[in-house]
Protein backbone atom coordinates (compact mmCIF):
# COMPACT_ATOMS: atom_id res chain seq x y z
CA UNK A 1 0.00 0.00 0.00
CA UNK A 2 1.36 3.40 -0.97
CA UNK A 3 0.11 6.82 -1.94
CA UNK A 4 -0.87 5.75 -5.44
CA UNK A 5 -3.21 3.12 -4.02
CA UNK A 6 -6.93 3.38 -4.60
CA UNK A 7 -9.04 1.72 -1.98
CA UNK A 8 -12.44 0.11 -1.90
CA UNK A 9 -14.99 -0.18 0.89
CA UNK A 10 -16.24 -3.78 1.33
CA UNK A 11 -19.96 -4.31 0.95
CA UNK A 12 -20.39 -5.41 4.58
CA UNK A 13 -19.10 -2.06 5.85
CA UNK A 14 -21.56 0.76 6.56
CA UNK A 15 -20.67 4.29 7.49
CA UNK A 16 -22.94 7.04 8.74
CA UNK A 17 -22.27 10.61 9.82
CA UNK A 18 -22.89 11.22 13.51
CA UNK A 19 -22.42 14.89 14.29
CA UNK A 20 -19.07 15.87 12.85
CA UNK A 21 -17.74 12.32 13.14
CA UNK A 22 -18.28 9.24 11.01
CA UNK A 23 -19.18 5.91 12.57
CA UNK A 24 -18.28 2.80 10.65
CA UNK A 25 -20.04 -0.50 11.31
CA UNK A 26 -18.55 -3.76 10.10
CA UNK A 27 -21.63 -5.93 9.68
CA UNK A 28 -19.49 -9.06 9.47
CA UNK A 29 -18.08 -8.63 12.98
CA UNK A 30 -20.67 -6.28 14.47
CA UNK A 31 -17.94 -3.89 15.60
CA UNK A 32 -17.98 -0.11 15.37
CA UNK A 33 -15.17 2.29 14.56
CA UNK A 34 -15.27 6.06 14.93
CA UNK A 35 -13.56 8.65 12.77
CA UNK A 36 -12.98 12.21 13.92
CA UNK A 37 -13.77 15.04 11.46
CA UNK A 38 -10.44 14.73 9.62
CA UNK A 39 -10.74 10.94 9.42
CA UNK A 40 -14.32 11.37 8.27
CA UNK A 41 -13.14 13.63 5.44
CA UNK A 42 -10.49 11.07 4.43
CA UNK A 43 -13.17 8.37 4.46
CA UNK A 44 -15.39 10.47 2.26
CA UNK A 45 -12.60 11.03 -0.28
CA UNK A 46 -11.72 7.34 -0.31
CA UNK A 47 -15.37 6.53 -0.91
CA UNK A 48 -15.36 8.86 -3.90
CA UNK A 49 -12.61 6.71 -5.43
CA UNK A 50 -9.66 9.08 -5.15
CA UNK A 51 -6.18 7.55 -4.88
CA UNK A 52 -4.36 8.49 -1.72
CA UNK A 53 -2.18 11.11 -3.46
CA UNK A 54 -5.31 12.99 -4.45
CA UNK A 55 -6.73 12.55 -0.97
CA UNK A 56 -3.62 14.25 0.39
CA UNK A 57 -3.77 16.96 -2.30
CA UNK A 58 -7.34 17.80 -1.31
CA UNK A 59 -6.61 17.80 2.40
CA UNK A 60 -3.65 20.14 1.95
CA UNK A 61 -6.06 22.75 0.57
CA UNK A 62 -8.37 22.25 3.54
CA UNK A 63 -6.00 21.99 6.49
CA UNK A 64 -2.92 23.89 7.58
CA UNK A 65 -0.44 21.02 7.73
CA UNK A 66 2.91 20.01 6.21
CA UNK A 67 2.65 17.46 3.40
CA UNK A 68 5.03 14.97 4.97
CA UNK A 69 3.07 14.97 8.23
CA UNK A 70 -0.23 14.69 6.38
CA UNK A 71 0.94 11.75 4.27
CA UNK A 72 2.23 9.95 7.35
CA UNK A 73 -1.08 10.50 9.17
CA UNK A 74 -3.14 9.39 6.19
CA UNK A 75 -1.09 6.24 5.68
CA UNK A 76 -1.34 5.41 9.38
CA UNK A 77 -5.10 5.74 9.31
CA UNK A 78 -5.43 3.73 6.11
CA UNK A 79 -3.27 0.95 7.53
CA UNK A 80 -5.53 0.81 10.57
CA UNK A 81 -8.62 0.62 8.37
CA UNK A 82 -6.99 -2.12 6.30
CA UNK A 83 -6.03 -4.08 9.41
CA UNK A 84 -9.65 -3.95 10.57
CA UNK A 85 -11.00 -4.96 7.20
CA UNK A 86 -12.89 -1.69 6.80
CA UNK A 87 -11.23 -0.89 3.46
CA UNK A 88 -9.53 -3.12 0.95
CA UNK A 89 -7.13 -2.84 -1.97
CA UNK A 90 -9.06 -3.98 -5.07
CA UNK B 1 -51.56 -5.50 17.05
CA UNK B 2 -48.25 -5.86 15.26
CA UNK B 3 -47.45 -9.29 16.72
CA UNK B 4 -49.72 -12.35 16.85
CA UNK B 5 -49.38 -14.17 20.17
CA UNK B 6 -50.55 -17.77 20.48
CA UNK B 7 -50.56 -19.18 24.03
CA UNK B 8 -50.42 -22.99 24.08
CA UNK B 9 -50.93 -23.80 27.75
CA UNK B 10 -48.40 -25.60 29.94
CA UNK B 11 -45.27 -27.38 28.74
CA UNK B 12 -42.33 -28.88 30.60
CA UNK B 13 -39.05 -27.15 29.81
CA UNK B 14 -36.99 -29.98 28.36
CA UNK B 15 -33.27 -29.50 27.98
CA UNK B 16 -32.29 -27.76 24.77
CA UNK B 17 -29.72 -29.56 22.62
CA UNK B 18 -27.84 -26.46 21.49
CA UNK B 19 -26.16 -24.04 23.89
CA UNK B 20 -27.75 -20.57 24.08
CA UNK B 21 -26.30 -17.77 21.98
CA UNK B 22 -27.16 -15.28 24.69
CA UNK B 23 -28.44 -15.22 28.26
CA UNK B 24 -29.65 -12.86 30.94
CA UNK B 25 -28.50 -13.30 34.50
CA UNK B 26 -29.68 -12.13 37.89
CA UNK B 27 -27.46 -9.86 39.97
CA UNK B 28 -26.48 -13.02 41.85
CA UNK B 29 -25.07 -14.43 38.62
CA UNK B 30 -27.76 -17.10 38.28
CA UNK B 31 -29.01 -17.55 34.74
CA UNK B 32 -32.53 -16.23 34.35
CA UNK B 33 -33.19 -16.39 30.63
CA UNK B 34 -31.57 -18.20 27.72
CA UNK B 35 -31.78 -17.45 24.00
CA UNK B 36 -31.59 -20.20 21.37
CA UNK B 37 -31.79 -20.27 17.60
CA UNK B 38 -34.22 -22.97 16.48
CA UNK B 39 -34.34 -23.20 12.72
CA UNK B 40 -36.21 -20.12 11.56
CA UNK B 41 -37.35 -19.21 15.06
CA UNK B 42 -35.88 -18.02 18.31
CA UNK B 43 -36.61 -19.80 21.58
CA UNK B 44 -36.45 -17.55 24.61
CA UNK B 45 -36.61 -19.53 27.82
CA UNK B 46 -37.38 -17.91 31.14
CA UNK B 47 -36.09 -20.69 33.34
CA UNK B 48 -38.90 -22.30 35.38
CA UNK B 49 -41.40 -19.77 34.07
CA UNK B 50 -42.10 -19.82 30.35
CA UNK B 51 -40.90 -20.56 26.83
CA UNK B 52 -41.52 -18.20 23.94
CA UNK B 53 -40.79 -18.85 20.28
CA UNK B 54 -40.46 -15.75 18.12
CA UNK B 55 -40.68 -16.22 14.36
CA UNK B 56 -37.73 -14.96 12.38
CA UNK B 57 -39.81 -12.10 10.97
CA UNK B 58 -41.04 -11.14 14.44
CA UNK B 59 -44.70 -11.32 13.43
CA UNK B 60 -45.65 -14.38 15.50
CA UNK B 61 -44.96 -15.55 19.01
CA UNK B 62 -45.88 -18.93 20.47
CA UNK B 63 -45.91 -19.21 24.25
CA UNK B 64 -45.92 -22.02 26.79
CA UNK B 65 -46.05 -21.66 30.54
CA UNK B 66 -43.91 -23.99 32.62
CA UNK B 67 -46.07 -26.35 34.73
CA UNK B 68 -47.87 -24.49 37.51
CA UNK B 69 -47.16 -21.01 36.15
CA UNK B 70 -50.29 -18.85 35.87
CA UNK B 71 -51.36 -17.34 32.56
CA UNK B 72 -51.02 -13.87 34.10
CA UNK B 73 -47.29 -14.43 34.53
CA UNK B 74 -47.03 -15.51 30.90
CA UNK B 75 -48.80 -12.31 29.85
CA UNK B 76 -46.59 -10.17 32.04
CA UNK B 77 -43.37 -11.60 30.61
CA UNK B 78 -44.72 -11.37 27.08
CA UNK B 79 -45.74 -7.72 27.32
CA UNK B 80 -42.62 -6.51 29.09
CA UNK B 81 -39.89 -8.67 27.57
CA UNK B 82 -41.00 -10.55 24.47
CA UNK B 83 -43.19 -8.08 22.61
CA UNK B 84 -40.38 -5.48 22.33
CA UNK B 85 -38.02 -8.18 21.06
CA UNK B 86 -40.56 -9.32 18.48
CA UNK B 87 -40.92 -5.74 17.28
CA UNK B 88 -37.14 -5.49 17.06
CA UNK B 89 -37.15 -8.62 14.86
CA UNK B 90 -39.48 -6.75 12.55
CA UNK B 91 -36.83 -4.03 12.29
CA UNK B 92 -38.67 -1.63 14.58
CA UNK B 93 -36.70 0.61 16.88
CA UNK B 94 -37.67 -0.01 20.51
CA UNK B 95 -35.71 1.74 23.24
CA UNK B 96 -35.42 1.04 26.95
CA UNK B 97 -37.17 4.28 27.72
CA UNK B 98 -40.22 5.77 29.35
CA UNK B 99 -42.09 8.61 27.71
CA UNK B 100 -44.70 11.21 28.58
CA UNK B 101 -46.92 13.52 26.59
CA UNK B 102 -46.18 17.22 27.02
CA UNK B 103 -48.38 19.56 24.98
CA UNK B 104 -48.90 16.91 22.32
CA UNK B 105 -45.24 15.95 22.02
CA UNK B 106 -43.28 13.09 23.56
CA UNK B 107 -40.48 13.50 26.06
CA UNK B 108 -38.49 10.28 26.39
CA UNK B 109 -36.39 9.18 29.35
CA UNK B 110 -33.72 6.65 28.46
CA UNK B 111 -31.80 4.46 30.84
CA UNK B 112 -31.01 0.91 31.98
CA UNK B 113 -33.07 -1.04 34.50
CA UNK B 114 -33.09 0.73 37.83
CA UNK B 115 -32.29 4.16 36.38
CA UNK B 116 -35.66 5.56 37.38
CA UNK B 117 -37.58 5.61 34.10
CA UNK B 118 -40.78 4.18 35.52
CA UNK B 119 -40.71 6.32 38.65
CA UNK B 120 -40.18 9.38 36.49
CA UNK B 121 -43.00 8.44 34.11
CA UNK B 122 -45.35 7.89 37.05
CA UNK B 123 -44.12 11.10 38.67
CA UNK B 124 -45.14 13.08 35.62
CA UNK B 125 -48.39 11.20 35.07
CA UNK B 126 -49.61 11.66 38.64
CA UNK B 127 -48.94 15.38 38.18
CA UNK B 128 -51.24 15.52 35.16
CA UNK B 129 -48.89 14.76 32.25
CA UNK B 130 -50.00 11.53 30.55
CA UNK B 131 -47.50 8.72 30.15
CA UNK B 132 -47.11 6.80 26.90
CA UNK B 133 -44.91 4.04 28.26
CA UNK B 134 -42.74 3.29 31.27
CA UNK B 135 -40.02 0.98 29.93
CA UNK B 136 -40.17 0.05 26.23
CA UNK B 137 -40.58 2.92 23.78
CA UNK B 138 -41.45 1.98 20.22
CA UNK B 139 -40.42 4.69 17.76
CA UNK B 140 -41.54 4.93 14.14
CA UNK B 141 -39.98 7.22 11.56
CA UNK B 142 -42.66 8.51 9.21
CA UNK B 143 -42.51 11.40 6.77
CA UNK B 144 -39.30 12.69 8.34
CA UNK B 145 -40.75 12.67 11.84
CA UNK B 146 -40.13 10.33 14.75
CA UNK B 147 -43.31 9.17 16.45
CA UNK B 148 -43.43 7.72 19.96
CA UNK B 149 -46.06 5.02 20.24
CA UNK B 150 -48.03 4.30 23.40
CA UNK B 151 -47.65 1.03 25.26
CA UNK B 152 -49.59 -0.71 28.04
CA UNK B 153 -51.65 1.55 30.35
CA UNK B 154 -49.71 0.74 33.50
CA UNK B 155 -46.41 1.68 35.11
CA UNK B 156 -44.47 -1.10 36.81
CA UNK B 157 -43.07 -0.01 40.13
CA UNK B 158 -41.57 -1.39 43.31
CA UNK B 159 -43.77 -1.12 46.37
CA UNK B 160 -42.20 2.02 47.85
CA UNK B 161 -42.69 3.92 44.56
CA UNK B 162 -46.24 2.62 44.18
CA UNK B 163 -47.13 3.88 47.63
CA UNK B 164 -45.32 7.21 47.22
CA UNK B 165 -46.86 7.99 43.83
CA UNK B 166 -50.15 6.09 43.79
CA UNK B 167 -51.08 5.84 47.43
CA UNK B 168 -52.54 2.91 49.35
CA UNK B 169 -55.73 2.71 47.29
CA UNK B 170 -54.27 2.84 43.81
CA UNK B 171 -55.50 0.22 41.33
CA UNK B 172 -52.77 -2.30 40.55
CA UNK B 173 -52.12 -5.14 38.16
CA UNK B 174 -52.35 -8.60 39.81
CA UNK B 175 -49.50 -9.75 42.04
CA UNK B 176 -47.28 -12.30 40.33
CA UNK B 177 -44.78 -14.80 41.70
CA UNK B 178 -42.42 -13.79 38.86
CA UNK B 179 -41.68 -10.31 40.18
CA UNK B 180 -42.29 -8.08 43.17
CA UNK B 181 -43.04 -5.17 40.88
CA UNK B 182 -46.69 -4.43 40.19
CA UNK B 183 -48.22 -2.13 37.65
CA UNK B 184 -49.89 1.06 38.76
CA UNK B 185 -52.89 1.13 36.45
CA UNK B 186 -53.76 4.20 34.43
CA UNK B 187 -56.62 6.14 36.01
CA UNK B 188 -57.94 9.66 36.40
CA UNK B 189 -55.07 10.22 38.80
CA UNK B 190 -52.47 8.84 36.42
CA UNK B 191 -53.53 9.37 32.83
CA UNK B 192 -52.31 7.25 29.94
CA UNK B 193 -51.78 8.76 26.50
CA UNK B 194 -53.25 6.35 23.97
CA UNK B 195 -52.11 8.14 20.83
CA UNK B 196 -48.72 8.39 19.07
CA UNK B 197 -46.88 11.61 19.74
CA UNK B 198 -44.06 13.29 17.78
CA UNK B 199 -40.78 12.85 19.61
CA UNK B 200 -39.59 16.18 21.00
CA UNK B 201 -36.81 15.41 23.47
CA UNK B 202 -34.73 12.43 24.57
CA UNK B 203 -33.28 12.66 28.08
CA UNK B 204 -30.59 10.13 28.98
CA UNK B 205 -30.75 9.50 32.70
CA UNK B 206 -27.60 9.82 34.75
CA UNK B 207 -26.87 7.63 37.77
CA UNK B 208 -28.13 10.11 40.38
CA UNK B 209 -24.99 9.86 42.49
CA UNK B 210 -23.07 12.97 43.55
CA UNK B 211 -25.79 15.24 42.21
CA UNK B 212 -27.72 17.63 44.41
CA UNK B 213 -29.89 19.42 41.90
CA UNK B 214 -31.41 18.75 38.51
CA UNK B 215 -28.82 18.91 35.79
CA UNK B 216 -29.66 18.96 32.09
CA UNK B 217 -26.94 19.20 29.45
CA UNK B 218 -26.92 18.84 25.69
CA UNK B 219 -25.44 15.60 24.38
CA UNK B 220 -23.21 15.46 21.35
CA UNK B 221 -24.51 13.08 18.68
CA UNK B 222 -21.69 10.61 19.35
CA UNK B 223 -22.59 10.51 23.06
CA UNK B 224 -26.25 10.05 22.19
CA UNK B 225 -25.28 7.15 19.96
CA UNK B 226 -23.32 5.52 22.78
CA UNK B 227 -26.35 5.82 25.05
CA UNK B 228 -28.89 4.62 22.51
CA UNK B 229 -26.70 1.76 21.29
CA UNK B 230 -26.81 0.36 24.84
CA UNK B 231 -30.53 0.94 25.15
CA UNK B 232 -32.33 -0.55 22.20
CA UNK B 233 -34.05 -3.92 22.13
CA UNK B 234 -32.42 -6.40 19.82
CA UNK B 235 -32.63 -10.16 19.59
CA UNK B 236 -29.84 -11.36 17.33
CA UNK B 237 -26.77 -9.22 16.71
CA UNK B 238 -25.52 -11.72 14.13
CA UNK B 239 -28.42 -10.85 11.83
CA UNK B 240 -26.66 -8.41 9.52
CA UNK B 241 -29.81 -7.12 7.89
CA UNK B 242 -31.40 -6.15 11.20
CA UNK B 243 -28.12 -4.77 12.50
CA UNK B 244 -27.86 -2.54 9.45
CA UNK B 245 -31.47 -1.41 9.85
CA UNK B 246 -31.00 -0.51 13.49
CA UNK B 247 -27.70 1.25 12.76
CA UNK B 248 -29.40 3.32 10.10
CA UNK B 249 -32.28 4.26 12.39
CA UNK B 250 -30.09 5.03 15.39
CA UNK B 251 -27.73 7.28 13.45
CA UNK B 252 -30.68 9.13 11.91
CA UNK B 253 -32.17 9.66 15.36
CA UNK B 254 -29.03 10.80 17.17
CA UNK B 255 -28.30 13.50 14.59
CA UNK B 256 -31.39 15.38 15.71
CA UNK B 257 -30.60 18.15 18.22
CA UNK B 258 -33.02 16.71 20.78
CA UNK B 259 -30.76 14.65 23.04
CA UNK B 260 -29.78 15.69 26.54
CA UNK B 261 -28.39 14.15 29.68
CA UNK B 262 -30.63 14.43 32.74
CA UNK B 263 -29.41 13.79 36.25
CA UNK B 264 -31.06 14.46 39.58
CA UNK B 265 -31.08 13.20 43.16
CA UNK B 266 -33.11 10.02 43.37
CA UNK B 267 -35.74 10.89 45.93
CA UNK B 268 -39.50 11.30 45.74
CA UNK B 269 -39.11 14.78 47.20
CA UNK B 270 -37.04 15.85 44.20
CA UNK B 271 -39.62 14.74 41.60
CA UNK B 272 -41.49 18.09 41.50
CA UNK B 273 -38.28 19.99 40.81
CA UNK B 274 -37.31 17.42 38.15
CA UNK B 275 -40.69 17.90 36.50
CA UNK B 276 -40.39 21.67 36.57
CA UNK B 277 -36.86 21.65 35.18
CA UNK B 278 -37.65 19.19 32.40
CA UNK B 279 -40.81 20.96 31.32
CA UNK B 280 -39.11 24.36 31.31
CA UNK B 281 -36.30 22.86 29.29
CA UNK B 282 -38.71 21.22 26.86
CA UNK B 283 -40.30 24.61 26.21
CA UNK B 284 -37.02 26.20 25.15
CA UNK B 285 -36.65 26.66 21.39
CA UNK B 286 -33.94 24.34 20.03
CA UNK B 287 -32.03 27.26 18.54
CA UNK B 288 -31.57 28.78 21.98
CA UNK B 289 -30.43 25.63 23.68
CA UNK B 290 -26.84 25.12 24.77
Amino acid sequence: MNLSTKLAVPSQVMARPVGDETIILDLASGTYFGLDPVGARIWQLIGEGHPLTEVCDRLLTEYDVERAQLEADVLRLIQELLDRGLVSVP
Amino acid sequence: MLVTLTPHGERRQSEHTEPPFHQWTETSGAVRTTFHRCGDKYLIRFLRWADFEISSDGLRVDAWAAPGVPLSALSYIYINQIYPLALARQGKLVLHAGAIDFQGRALAFLGPSGAGKSTLAAGFATAGLPFLTDDALHLEHENGQWLALPSEPSVRLWKDSRLALGGEDAALTPALPYTRKRGLLASEAMVHCKLPRPLHRVYVLGPGTDVHAVKIERLKPIDSLHALAKSYFTLDLVDKHRLAQHFDRLTTLVNLPIHFSLDYPRSYESLPSVRDAVLAHALEPESEMT
